[in-house]
Protein backbone atom coordinates (compact mmCIF):
# COMPACT_ATOMS: atom_id res chain seq x y z
CA UNK A 1 0.00 0.00 0.00
CA UNK A 2 1.42 3.19 -1.08
CA UNK A 3 1.62 6.16 1.96
CA UNK A 4 0.21 9.72 1.31
CA UNK A 5 1.40 13.17 3.07
CA UNK A 6 0.21 16.41 3.59
CA UNK A 7 2.40 19.06 2.62
CA UNK A 8 2.55 22.95 2.71
CA UNK A 9 2.95 23.43 -0.95
CA UNK A 10 4.98 26.72 -1.83
CA UNK A 11 5.38 27.67 -5.75
CA UNK A 12 8.12 30.45 -6.54
CA UNK A 13 11.00 31.25 -9.15
CA UNK A 14 14.01 29.31 -9.88
CA UNK A 15 17.04 29.91 -11.87
CA UNK A 16 16.47 26.92 -14.50
CA UNK A 17 12.61 28.03 -14.79
CA UNK A 18 13.78 31.85 -15.66
CA UNK A 19 16.66 29.95 -18.18
CA UNK A 20 14.20 27.82 -19.81
CA UNK A 21 12.13 30.36 -20.27
CA UNK A 22 13.65 32.28 -22.00
CA UNK A 23 14.76 29.77 -24.32
CA UNK A 24 10.98 29.01 -25.08
CA UNK A 25 7.88 27.69 -22.62
CA UNK A 26 8.25 24.52 -25.31
CA UNK A 27 11.72 23.99 -25.00
CA UNK A 28 12.90 20.74 -22.60
CA UNK A 29 14.59 23.02 -20.21
CA UNK A 30 11.23 24.69 -18.98
CA UNK A 31 9.53 21.58 -18.96
CA UNK A 32 12.18 20.07 -16.71
CA UNK A 33 12.59 23.07 -14.53
CA UNK A 34 8.51 23.35 -13.84
CA UNK A 35 6.88 20.01 -14.15
CA UNK A 36 9.27 18.93 -11.25
CA UNK A 37 8.27 19.01 -7.47
CA UNK A 38 10.73 19.37 -4.62
CA UNK A 39 10.60 17.49 -1.31
CA UNK A 40 12.60 17.13 1.60
CA UNK A 41 14.51 13.21 2.12
CA UNK A 42 12.47 12.59 4.78
CA UNK A 43 9.54 12.80 3.20
CA UNK A 44 11.05 11.00 0.28
CA UNK A 45 11.90 7.84 2.54
CA UNK A 46 8.25 8.59 4.01
CA UNK A 47 6.50 8.06 0.53
CA UNK A 48 8.92 5.41 -0.18
CA UNK A 49 9.41 7.32 -3.81
CA UNK A 50 11.62 5.21 -6.13
CA UNK A 51 13.92 7.04 -8.57
CA UNK A 52 12.81 8.29 -11.86
CA UNK A 53 9.35 7.67 -10.56
CA UNK A 54 6.43 10.54 -10.72
CA UNK A 55 3.94 12.00 -7.67
CA UNK A 56 0.70 12.88 -7.71
CA UNK A 57 -0.07 16.18 -5.93
CA UNK A 58 -3.47 17.33 -5.23
CA UNK A 59 -5.66 20.30 -3.83
CA UNK A 60 -9.27 20.37 -3.28
CA UNK A 61 -8.99 22.22 -6.85
CA UNK A 62 -7.39 19.18 -9.01
CA UNK A 63 -4.49 16.64 -9.35
CA UNK A 64 -1.32 16.96 -11.36
CA UNK A 65 1.30 14.46 -12.01
CA UNK A 66 4.84 15.77 -11.31
CA UNK A 67 8.64 13.81 -11.61
CA UNK A 68 10.42 14.81 -8.01
CA UNK A 69 13.53 15.72 -6.58
CA UNK A 70 15.15 15.67 -3.34
CA UNK A 71 15.59 19.50 -1.98
CA UNK A 72 18.09 19.65 1.19
CA UNK A 73 16.65 23.01 1.67
CA UNK A 74 13.24 22.00 3.03
CA UNK A 75 11.68 21.37 5.59
CA UNK A 76 9.74 17.89 5.73
CA UNK A 77 6.21 18.81 5.27
CA UNK A 78 7.07 21.31 2.43
CA UNK A 79 7.34 21.50 -1.01
CA UNK A 80 8.34 23.65 -3.60
CA UNK A 81 7.25 23.93 -7.63
CA UNK A 82 8.80 26.43 -9.96
CA UNK A 83 5.44 28.94 -11.61
CA UNK A 84 4.46 27.49 -14.35
CA UNK A 85 1.25 25.41 -15.77
CA UNK A 86 2.17 22.13 -14.29
CA UNK A 87 1.46 23.38 -10.84
CA UNK A 88 -1.32 25.95 -11.93
CA UNK A 89 -3.73 23.09 -12.47
CA UNK A 90 -3.84 22.53 -8.63
CA UNK A 91 -4.00 25.90 -7.33
CA UNK A 92 -7.10 28.19 -6.76
CA UNK A 93 -8.26 31.70 -7.97
CA UNK A 94 -9.78 33.09 -4.93
CA UNK A 95 -7.89 36.14 -4.02
CA UNK A 96 -9.65 37.56 -0.74
CA UNK A 97 -10.19 41.05 -2.36
CA UNK A 98 -6.33 41.40 -3.47
CA UNK A 99 -6.24 40.75 -7.07
CA UNK A 100 -3.39 37.87 -5.99
CA UNK A 101 -3.87 34.26 -5.84
CA UNK A 102 -2.40 31.84 -3.23
CA UNK A 103 0.71 30.39 -4.70
CA UNK A 104 2.24 29.62 -1.32
CA UNK A 105 1.59 27.84 1.80
CA UNK A 106 -1.18 25.86 0.27
CA UNK A 107 -2.24 22.74 1.67
CA UNK A 108 -1.43 19.31 -0.61
CA UNK A 109 -1.10 16.05 -0.51
CA UNK A 110 1.38 13.93 -2.15
CA UNK A 111 1.42 10.18 -2.95
CA UNK A 112 3.22 8.36 -5.07
CA UNK A 113 1.53 8.24 -8.76
CA UNK A 114 1.90 4.78 -9.54
CA UNK A 115 3.42 5.12 -13.32
CA UNK A 116 1.46 7.84 -14.43
CA UNK A 117 3.53 10.14 -16.85
CA UNK A 118 4.07 13.89 -16.51
CA UNK A 119 1.59 15.86 -19.42
CA UNK A 120 3.68 17.88 -22.06
CA UNK A 121 2.50 21.57 -22.47
CA UNK A 122 0.85 20.24 -25.85
CA UNK A 123 -1.33 18.04 -23.53
CA UNK A 124 -2.07 20.40 -21.10
CA UNK A 125 -3.07 23.43 -24.05
CA UNK A 126 -5.21 20.61 -25.66
CA UNK A 127 -7.41 20.20 -23.04
CA UNK A 128 -7.68 23.58 -21.94
CA UNK A 129 -9.38 23.52 -25.72
CA UNK A 130 -11.20 20.39 -25.13
CA UNK A 131 -12.59 21.80 -22.03
CA UNK A 132 -16.64 21.85 -22.22
CA UNK B 1 31.19 42.43 -35.23
CA UNK B 2 29.68 45.37 -33.57
CA UNK B 3 29.96 45.28 -29.47
CA UNK B 4 27.35 47.26 -27.49
CA UNK B 5 28.35 48.23 -24.21
CA UNK B 6 26.50 49.40 -21.17
CA UNK B 7 23.23 47.68 -22.84
CA UNK B 8 20.53 47.04 -19.98
CA UNK B 9 19.41 43.09 -19.04
CA UNK B 10 15.75 43.44 -19.97
CA UNK B 11 14.61 40.23 -17.43
CA UNK B 12 14.36 40.90 -13.75
CA UNK B 13 13.63 44.36 -12.07
CA UNK B 14 17.57 44.41 -11.51
CA UNK B 15 17.82 46.05 -14.72
CA UNK B 16 21.55 45.16 -14.83
CA UNK B 17 22.77 48.37 -17.16
CA UNK B 18 26.68 46.96 -17.80
CA UNK B 19 25.63 44.07 -20.53
CA UNK B 20 27.84 43.87 -22.89
CA UNK B 21 26.34 42.34 -26.32
CA UNK B 22 28.66 41.03 -29.64
CA UNK B 23 26.27 41.08 -33.01
CA UNK B 24 27.54 39.98 -36.14
CA UNK B 25 25.37 40.25 -39.37
CA UNK B 26 22.20 41.44 -37.07
CA UNK B 27 22.39 38.50 -34.61
CA UNK B 28 23.67 38.01 -31.34
CA UNK B 29 26.83 36.17 -31.09
CA UNK B 30 28.05 36.38 -27.38
CA UNK B 31 26.98 38.56 -23.98
CA UNK B 32 29.72 39.36 -21.08
CA UNK B 33 28.54 40.50 -17.91
CA UNK B 34 24.86 38.58 -17.56
CA UNK B 35 24.13 36.24 -15.17
CA UNK B 36 22.79 32.90 -16.29
CA UNK B 37 19.08 34.11 -16.65
CA UNK B 38 20.55 37.45 -19.01
CA UNK B 39 22.76 34.96 -20.96
CA UNK B 40 19.35 32.88 -21.83
CA UNK B 41 17.47 35.68 -22.54
CA UNK B 42 20.11 37.42 -24.79
CA UNK B 43 21.17 34.12 -26.69
CA UNK B 44 18.01 32.68 -27.36
CA UNK B 45 15.74 36.22 -27.68
CA UNK B 46 15.25 34.47 -31.83
CA UNK B 47 14.87 30.92 -30.59
CA UNK B 48 11.18 29.66 -31.04
CA UNK B 49 10.08 33.13 -32.39
CA UNK B 50 6.92 33.71 -33.80
CA UNK B 51 7.72 35.86 -37.14
CA UNK B 52 3.76 36.00 -38.46
CA UNK B 53 0.49 37.17 -37.50
CA UNK B 54 -2.22 34.44 -37.01
CA UNK B 55 -5.40 34.74 -36.74
CA UNK B 56 -7.30 31.02 -35.71
CA UNK B 57 -3.90 29.49 -36.20
CA UNK B 58 -3.78 30.19 -40.35
CA UNK B 59 -1.01 32.77 -41.13
CA UNK B 60 -2.43 35.88 -42.51
CA UNK B 61 -1.24 39.51 -43.15
CA UNK B 62 -0.17 41.84 -40.03
CA UNK B 63 -3.11 44.52 -41.41
CA UNK B 64 -5.79 41.55 -41.34
CA UNK B 65 -4.30 40.36 -38.15
CA UNK B 66 -4.63 44.28 -36.64
CA UNK B 67 -8.42 44.44 -38.08
CA UNK B 68 -9.60 41.19 -36.47
CA UNK B 69 -8.18 42.72 -33.20
CA UNK B 70 -9.69 45.71 -33.13
CA UNK B 71 -13.19 43.63 -34.26
CA UNK B 72 -12.67 41.71 -31.10
CA UNK B 73 -12.06 44.60 -28.62
CA UNK B 74 -15.00 46.96 -29.81
CA UNK B 75 -17.49 44.31 -29.71
CA UNK B 76 -16.74 42.78 -26.69
CA UNK B 77 -18.85 43.93 -24.00
CA UNK B 78 -16.15 43.50 -21.04
CA UNK B 79 -12.94 43.29 -22.63
CA UNK B 80 -9.94 43.18 -20.44
CA UNK B 81 -6.15 44.27 -21.43
CA UNK B 82 -3.47 42.46 -18.75
CA UNK B 83 0.51 42.23 -18.91
CA UNK B 84 2.41 45.02 -20.05
CA UNK B 85 5.12 44.01 -17.59
CA UNK B 86 7.50 42.98 -20.14
CA UNK B 87 7.72 45.79 -22.73
CA UNK B 88 8.20 49.22 -22.08
CA UNK B 89 6.95 52.42 -21.17
CA UNK B 90 5.44 54.14 -24.49
CA UNK B 91 3.53 50.64 -25.20
CA UNK B 92 2.17 50.77 -21.89
CA UNK B 93 1.00 53.89 -22.25
CA UNK B 94 -0.79 53.14 -25.85
CA UNK B 95 -2.40 50.15 -23.75
CA UNK B 96 -4.24 52.47 -21.64
CA UNK B 97 -5.36 54.86 -24.00
CA UNK B 98 -6.54 52.02 -26.07
CA UNK B 99 -8.24 50.86 -22.37
CA UNK B 100 -10.47 54.11 -22.50
CA UNK B 101 -11.49 53.91 -25.69
CA UNK B 102 -13.20 50.40 -25.67
CA UNK B 103 -14.20 50.52 -22.30
CA UNK B 104 -12.34 48.09 -21.13
CA UNK B 105 -10.36 47.16 -17.61
CA UNK B 106 -6.70 47.57 -17.67
CA UNK B 107 -4.42 45.14 -14.83
CA UNK B 108 -0.85 44.59 -15.33
CA UNK B 109 1.11 41.49 -13.46
CA UNK B 110 1.47 43.16 -10.71
CA UNK B 111 -1.73 42.16 -9.54
CA UNK B 112 -0.54 38.21 -8.98
CA UNK B 113 2.75 39.28 -7.54
CA UNK B 114 3.50 42.76 -5.56
CA UNK B 115 -0.13 43.62 -5.84
CA UNK B 116 -0.15 43.20 -2.01
CA UNK B 117 2.83 45.81 -1.83
CA UNK B 118 0.50 48.23 -3.48
CA UNK B 119 -2.14 48.04 -1.37
CA UNK B 120 -0.18 48.32 2.24
CA UNK B 121 1.77 51.06 0.31
CA UNK B 122 -1.33 53.15 -0.52
CA UNK B 123 -1.94 52.07 3.70
CA UNK B 124 1.32 52.68 5.44
CA UNK B 125 3.13 54.78 3.17
CA UNK B 126 6.41 53.82 2.36
CA UNK B 127 10.11 54.67 3.60
CA UNK B 128 11.99 53.86 0.08
CA UNK B 129 15.46 54.11 -1.15
CA UNK B 130 17.45 53.76 -4.54
CA UNK B 131 19.82 50.42 -5.10
CA UNK B 132 22.70 53.33 -5.32
CA UNK B 133 22.28 54.75 -2.24
CA UNK B 134 21.66 50.66 -0.61
CA UNK B 135 24.74 49.77 -2.02
CA UNK B 136 27.25 52.94 -0.68
CA UNK B 137 25.25 53.19 2.61
CA UNK B 138 23.54 50.36 4.18
CA UNK B 139 25.41 48.16 6.37
CA UNK B 140 22.37 45.76 7.21
CA UNK B 141 20.34 44.29 4.47
CA UNK B 142 17.68 41.76 5.04
CA UNK B 143 15.78 39.61 2.30
CA UNK B 144 12.62 38.42 3.82
CA UNK B 145 10.30 35.92 1.43
CA UNK B 146 12.62 36.64 -1.55
CA UNK B 147 15.32 34.49 -2.92
CA UNK B 148 17.77 36.72 -5.20
CA UNK B 149 20.58 34.55 -6.12
CA UNK B 150 17.95 32.49 -8.17
CA UNK B 151 15.57 35.31 -8.87
CA UNK B 152 17.57 38.63 -9.45
CA UNK B 153 20.76 37.13 -9.31
CA UNK B 154 23.28 40.03 -9.51
CA UNK B 155 21.56 41.86 -6.99
CA UNK B 156 23.84 40.60 -4.73
CA UNK B 157 26.62 41.00 -6.70
CA UNK B 158 25.78 44.79 -7.72
CA UNK B 159 23.96 46.65 -5.27
CA UNK B 160 23.09 44.98 -1.82
CA UNK B 161 25.99 42.23 -1.18
CA UNK B 162 29.23 42.45 -2.20
CA UNK B 163 30.07 45.98 -3.93
CA UNK B 164 32.29 48.40 -2.44
CA UNK B 165 30.45 51.78 -1.79
CA UNK B 166 30.99 55.08 -0.17
CA UNK B 167 30.75 53.75 3.27
CA UNK B 168 31.14 50.37 2.35
CA UNK B 169 34.82 50.38 1.11
CA UNK B 170 35.15 47.01 2.15
CA UNK B 171 31.98 45.71 0.31
CA UNK B 172 30.68 42.41 1.35
CA UNK B 173 32.69 42.42 4.85
CA UNK B 174 30.45 45.83 5.67
CA UNK B 175 27.67 44.35 5.36
CA UNK B 176 25.59 42.49 7.38
CA UNK B 177 23.38 40.18 5.61
CA UNK B 178 19.97 38.42 7.20
CA UNK B 179 17.57 35.82 5.13
CA UNK B 180 14.18 34.98 6.64
CA UNK B 181 12.12 32.45 4.47
CA UNK B 182 10.48 29.60 4.44
CA UNK B 183 12.88 27.22 3.06
CA UNK B 184 16.81 27.06 3.02
CA UNK B 185 17.22 29.21 -0.35
CA UNK B 186 20.68 29.66 -2.23
CA UNK B 187 20.18 33.33 -1.07
CA UNK B 188 19.91 32.20 2.57
CA UNK B 189 23.63 29.83 2.61
CA UNK B 190 25.47 32.78 1.72
CA UNK B 191 23.73 35.00 4.15
CA UNK B 192 25.20 35.96 7.60
CA UNK B 193 21.97 34.67 9.42
CA UNK B 194 19.34 32.81 7.99
CA UNK B 195 15.95 32.34 9.96
CA UNK B 196 13.76 29.91 9.08
CA UNK B 197 9.86 30.95 9.66
CA UNK B 198 6.60 28.56 9.45
CA UNK B 199 4.71 29.01 5.90
CA UNK B 200 1.80 31.42 6.02
CA UNK B 201 3.48 32.41 9.85
CA UNK B 202 4.66 36.04 8.45
CA UNK B 203 2.53 38.30 9.72
CA UNK B 204 2.79 36.88 13.12
CA UNK B 205 6.81 37.03 13.06
CA UNK B 206 6.64 40.48 11.78
CA UNK B 207 4.83 41.90 14.16
CA UNK B 208 6.65 40.06 16.86
CA UNK B 209 9.34 42.01 15.53
CA UNK B 210 7.49 45.19 15.78
CA UNK B 211 7.06 44.56 19.14
CA UNK B 212 10.79 43.77 20.00
CA UNK B 213 11.96 46.90 18.38
CA UNK B 214 9.24 49.20 20.64
CA UNK B 215 10.92 47.06 23.67
CA UNK B 216 7.42 45.21 24.39
CA UNK B 217 6.75 42.24 26.27
CA UNK B 218 6.22 39.22 23.78
CA UNK B 219 4.28 36.49 24.55
CA UNK B 220 5.29 32.17 24.38
CA UNK B 221 8.59 31.26 23.48
CA UNK B 222 8.31 30.64 19.37
CA UNK B 223 6.56 32.51 17.36
CA UNK B 224 6.14 31.32 13.83
CA UNK B 225 8.53 28.43 14.65
CA UNK B 226 11.48 31.24 15.37
CA UNK B 227 12.99 31.71 18.92
CA UNK B 228 12.03 34.79 20.47
CA UNK B 229 15.50 35.42 21.45
CA UNK B 230 16.23 35.39 18.18
CA UNK B 231 14.08 38.23 17.13
CA UNK B 232 14.71 40.09 19.86
CA UNK B 233 18.26 39.93 18.83
CA UNK B 234 17.45 40.54 15.15
CA UNK B 235 15.77 43.98 16.27
CA UNK B 236 18.79 45.26 18.42
CA UNK B 237 20.94 44.34 15.50
CA UNK B 238 18.87 46.31 12.97
CA UNK B 239 18.26 49.36 15.56
CA UNK B 240 22.19 49.36 15.09
CA UNK B 241 22.19 49.40 11.81
CA UNK B 242 24.32 52.79 10.46
CA UNK B 243 21.73 52.36 7.74
CA UNK B 244 19.28 49.20 6.95
CA UNK B 245 17.44 47.99 4.20
CA UNK B 246 14.74 45.11 4.02
CA UNK B 247 14.17 43.45 0.57
CA UNK B 248 11.22 41.19 0.21
CA UNK B 249 9.89 38.82 -2.37
CA UNK B 250 6.37 37.23 -2.89
CA UNK B 251 6.92 35.13 0.42
CA UNK B 252 4.95 37.78 1.42
CA UNK B 253 2.75 38.71 -1.12
CA UNK B 254 1.65 35.28 -2.26
CA UNK B 255 0.98 33.56 0.97
CA UNK B 256 -1.56 33.97 3.87
CA UNK B 257 -1.85 37.19 4.97
CA UNK B 258 -1.10 39.06 1.96
CA UNK B 259 -1.00 42.74 2.13
CA UNK B 260 -1.44 42.17 6.00
CA UNK B 261 2.12 40.88 5.73
CA UNK B 262 3.54 43.63 3.99
CA UNK B 263 1.49 46.42 5.91
CA UNK B 264 3.21 44.77 9.14
CA UNK B 265 6.62 45.49 7.42
CA UNK B 266 6.07 48.93 6.30
CA UNK B 267 4.73 49.85 9.34
CA UNK B 268 8.36 48.17 11.03
CA UNK B 269 10.15 49.92 9.20
CA UNK B 270 8.71 52.93 9.55
CA UNK B 271 8.72 52.79 13.59
CA UNK B 272 12.90 51.54 12.67
CA UNK B 273 13.52 55.37 11.79
CA UNK B 274 12.70 56.38 15.42
CA UNK B 275 15.99 54.38 15.89
CA UNK B 276 17.95 54.71 12.81
CA UNK B 277 17.66 54.84 8.94
CA UNK B 278 15.91 52.13 7.25
CA UNK B 279 14.32 51.39 4.19
CA UNK B 280 12.22 48.90 2.14
CA UNK B 281 12.47 47.99 -1.46
CA UNK B 282 10.33 45.15 -3.07
CA UNK B 283 12.08 42.66 -5.15
CA UNK B 284 10.19 43.73 -8.52
CA UNK B 285 10.28 40.55 -10.38
CA UNK B 286 9.30 41.59 -14.50
CA UNK B 287 11.94 43.82 -15.74
CA UNK B 288 9.54 46.90 -16.08
CA UNK B 289 6.29 45.61 -13.80
CA UNK B 290 7.31 48.95 -12.09
CA UNK B 291 6.67 50.63 -15.27
CA UNK B 292 3.32 49.31 -15.65
CA UNK B 293 2.69 50.70 -12.60
CA UNK B 294 3.68 54.10 -12.88
CA UNK B 295 2.75 54.30 -16.03
CA UNK B 296 -0.76 53.42 -15.48
CA UNK B 297 -1.25 55.69 -12.50
CA UNK B 298 0.38 58.70 -14.53
CA UNK B 299 -2.32 58.04 -16.88
CA UNK B 300 -5.31 57.04 -14.64
CA UNK B 301 -4.10 57.81 -11.54
CA UNK B 302 -3.73 54.28 -10.48
CA UNK B 303 -1.26 51.44 -10.72
CA UNK B 304 -3.38 48.67 -11.67
CA UNK B 305 -6.50 46.68 -11.23
CA UNK B 306 -8.03 49.54 -13.15
CA UNK B 307 -11.69 49.72 -15.06
CA UNK B 308 -12.39 51.97 -17.69
CA UNK B 309 -16.31 50.86 -18.34
CA UNK B 310 -18.06 53.59 -16.66
CA UNK B 311 -15.53 56.34 -19.26
CA UNK B 312 -13.42 57.13 -16.55
CA UNK B 313 -11.14 55.62 -14.22
CA UNK B 314 -11.99 53.25 -11.20
CA UNK B 315 -9.55 51.22 -8.72
CA UNK B 316 -10.34 47.87 -7.36
CA UNK B 317 -8.07 45.30 -6.90
CA UNK B 318 -10.26 41.92 -6.12
CA UNK B 319 -13.03 43.20 -8.70
CA UNK B 320 -11.42 44.68 -11.87
CA UNK B 321 -7.97 42.41 -11.21
CA UNK B 322 -7.50 39.80 -14.47
CA UNK B 323 -7.34 36.58 -12.61
CA UNK B 324 -10.98 37.87 -10.80
CA UNK B 325 -12.44 38.85 -13.82
CA UNK B 326 -11.49 35.72 -15.80
CA UNK B 327 -12.60 33.48 -12.37
CA UNK B 328 -16.10 35.02 -12.35
CA UNK B 329 -16.33 34.62 -15.93
CA UNK B 330 -16.91 38.33 -16.35
CA UNK B 331 -14.16 39.01 -18.96
CA UNK B 332 -15.75 38.48 -22.81
CA UNK B 333 -12.71 39.49 -24.33
CA UNK B 334 -8.79 40.00 -23.79
CA UNK B 335 -5.53 41.41 -25.23
CA UNK B 336 -2.41 40.35 -23.66
CA UNK B 337 0.91 41.96 -23.68
CA UNK B 338 4.02 41.51 -21.70
CA UNK B 339 2.82 38.42 -20.40
CA UNK B 340 1.41 34.85 -19.92
CA UNK B 341 -1.52 34.35 -18.19
CA UNK B 342 -2.26 30.78 -19.06
CA UNK B 343 1.02 29.90 -17.75
CA UNK B 344 1.21 32.09 -14.59
CA UNK B 345 -3.12 32.24 -13.39
CA UNK B 346 -4.61 29.68 -11.60
CA UNK B 347 -6.72 26.86 -13.67
CA UNK B 348 -9.89 28.48 -13.30
CA UNK B 349 -9.08 31.62 -14.68
CA UNK B 350 -7.13 30.19 -17.61
CA UNK B 351 -10.03 27.51 -18.02
CA UNK B 352 -12.23 30.86 -19.24
CA UNK B 353 -9.52 32.85 -20.85
CA UNK B 354 -9.56 29.73 -23.23
CA UNK B 355 -13.30 30.26 -23.98
CA UNK B 356 -13.17 33.69 -25.23
CA UNK B 357 -11.32 35.42 -27.89
CA UNK B 358 -7.57 36.51 -27.12
CA UNK B 359 -5.57 38.33 -28.45
CA UNK B 360 -1.98 38.36 -27.61
CA UNK B 361 1.06 40.15 -28.45
CA UNK B 362 3.97 37.95 -28.36
CA UNK B 363 7.75 37.26 -29.42
CA UNK B 364 7.75 33.28 -28.38
CA UNK B 365 5.68 30.53 -28.39
CA UNK B 366 3.31 30.51 -25.20
CA UNK B 367 0.25 28.98 -23.80
CA UNK B 368 -1.24 31.89 -23.91
CA UNK B 369 -0.14 32.76 -27.51
CA UNK B 370 -1.42 28.97 -28.08
CA UNK B 371 -5.01 29.45 -27.11
CA UNK B 372 -5.45 32.95 -28.22
CA UNK B 373 -7.60 33.56 -31.48
CA UNK B 374 -5.09 36.65 -32.76
CA UNK B 375 -1.58 36.35 -32.52
CA UNK B 376 0.44 39.31 -33.22
CA UNK B 377 4.83 38.96 -33.12
CA UNK B 378 6.53 41.77 -31.43
CA UNK B 379 10.18 43.10 -31.29
CA UNK B 380 11.32 42.16 -28.14
CA UNK B 381 11.71 45.58 -25.72
CA UNK B 382 15.47 46.14 -25.10
CA UNK B 383 16.88 44.18 -27.56
CA UNK B 384 15.28 44.34 -30.92
CA UNK B 385 13.50 47.70 -30.16
CA UNK B 386 14.43 50.57 -27.46
CA UNK B 387 11.99 52.51 -24.95
CA UNK B 388 12.35 53.37 -20.85
CA UNK B 389 11.95 50.94 -18.27
CA UNK B 390 11.91 51.40 -14.61
CA UNK B 391 14.03 49.73 -12.28
CA UNK B 392 12.75 48.28 -8.94
CA UNK B 393 13.49 51.27 -6.97
CA UNK B 394 11.67 52.93 -9.50
CA UNK B 395 14.50 54.47 -11.31
CA UNK B 396 13.58 55.21 -15.37
CA UNK B 397 16.39 53.62 -17.24
CA UNK B 398 16.59 53.86 -21.37
CA UNK B 399 16.52 50.48 -22.83
CA UNK B 400 18.90 49.72 -25.99
CA UNK B 401 18.00 48.56 -29.73
CA UNK B 402 21.31 45.81 -30.77
CA UNK B 403 19.41 43.95 -33.10
CA UNK B 404 17.02 44.66 -35.36
CA UNK B 405 13.09 42.59 -35.42
CA UNK B 406 12.25 40.40 -38.03
CA UNK B 407 10.88 41.92 -41.04
CA UNK B 408 7.29 42.40 -40.55
CA UNK B 409 7.95 42.36 -36.57
CA UNK B 410 7.24 45.89 -35.09
CA UNK B 411 7.15 46.88 -31.09
CA UNK B 412 4.62 46.44 -28.94
CA UNK B 413 3.55 50.22 -28.95
CA UNK B 414 3.52 50.31 -32.74
CA UNK B 415 0.81 47.28 -32.96
CA UNK B 416 -1.54 48.90 -30.69
CA UNK B 417 -1.25 52.19 -32.43
CA UNK B 418 -2.54 50.50 -35.75
CA UNK B 419 -5.42 48.58 -33.58
CA UNK B 420 -5.85 51.79 -31.62
CA UNK B 421 -6.24 53.53 -35.79
CA UNK B 422 -8.81 50.63 -36.10
CA UNK B 423 -10.61 50.74 -33.01
CA UNK B 424 -11.62 54.37 -33.80
CA UNK B 425 -12.70 54.01 -37.51
CA UNK B 426 -14.83 50.89 -36.56
CA UNK B 427 -16.38 53.07 -33.00
CA UNK B 428 -17.16 55.91 -35.83
CA UNK B 429 -18.51 53.05 -37.88
CA UNK B 430 -16.56 55.06 -41.26
CA UNK B 431 -14.43 53.41 -43.25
Amino acid sequence: MTGKIEVNLLTGRSLDQAVGLEIGKASKEYFNSVSCVELSKADVDTLKLEKDTTVEISTSHGRVILSWRVSEGLSPGSAFVAYGPWINQILGSETNCTGTPQYKGVKAIVKPANGEHVLTLLDLVKALKEAP
Amino acid sequence: MVVHTDVICPFCGSLCDDIEVNVEMNKIVGIKNGCAISRSKFMNYDVERITYSTVEGKKVQYREAVEVAAKILVEAKRPIIYGLSKTENDAIRNAVYLAELIGGAIDNTTSVCHGSSILAMQHVGSATTTLGEVKNRADIIIFWGANPVEAHPRHLIRYSGMPKGMYNPNGRKDRYIVVVDVRETKSAKIADQFIRVEPNTDFEVLQALRAAVRGEAIHGEMIGGVSVNVIRALAEKMKGARVGCLFYGLGLNQSEGKHMNIDAMYSLVSEMNLHTKFAVNPMRGCYNVTGANMVTAWQTGYPFAVDMSRGYPRYNPGEYTAVDLLARKEADAALVMGSDPAATFPIDAVRHLAKIPVVTLERKRTPTAMLSKVVIPVATSGIECDGTAYRMDVVPLKLRKVVDPPKGVYPDAKVLEDIIERVKTLKEGVE
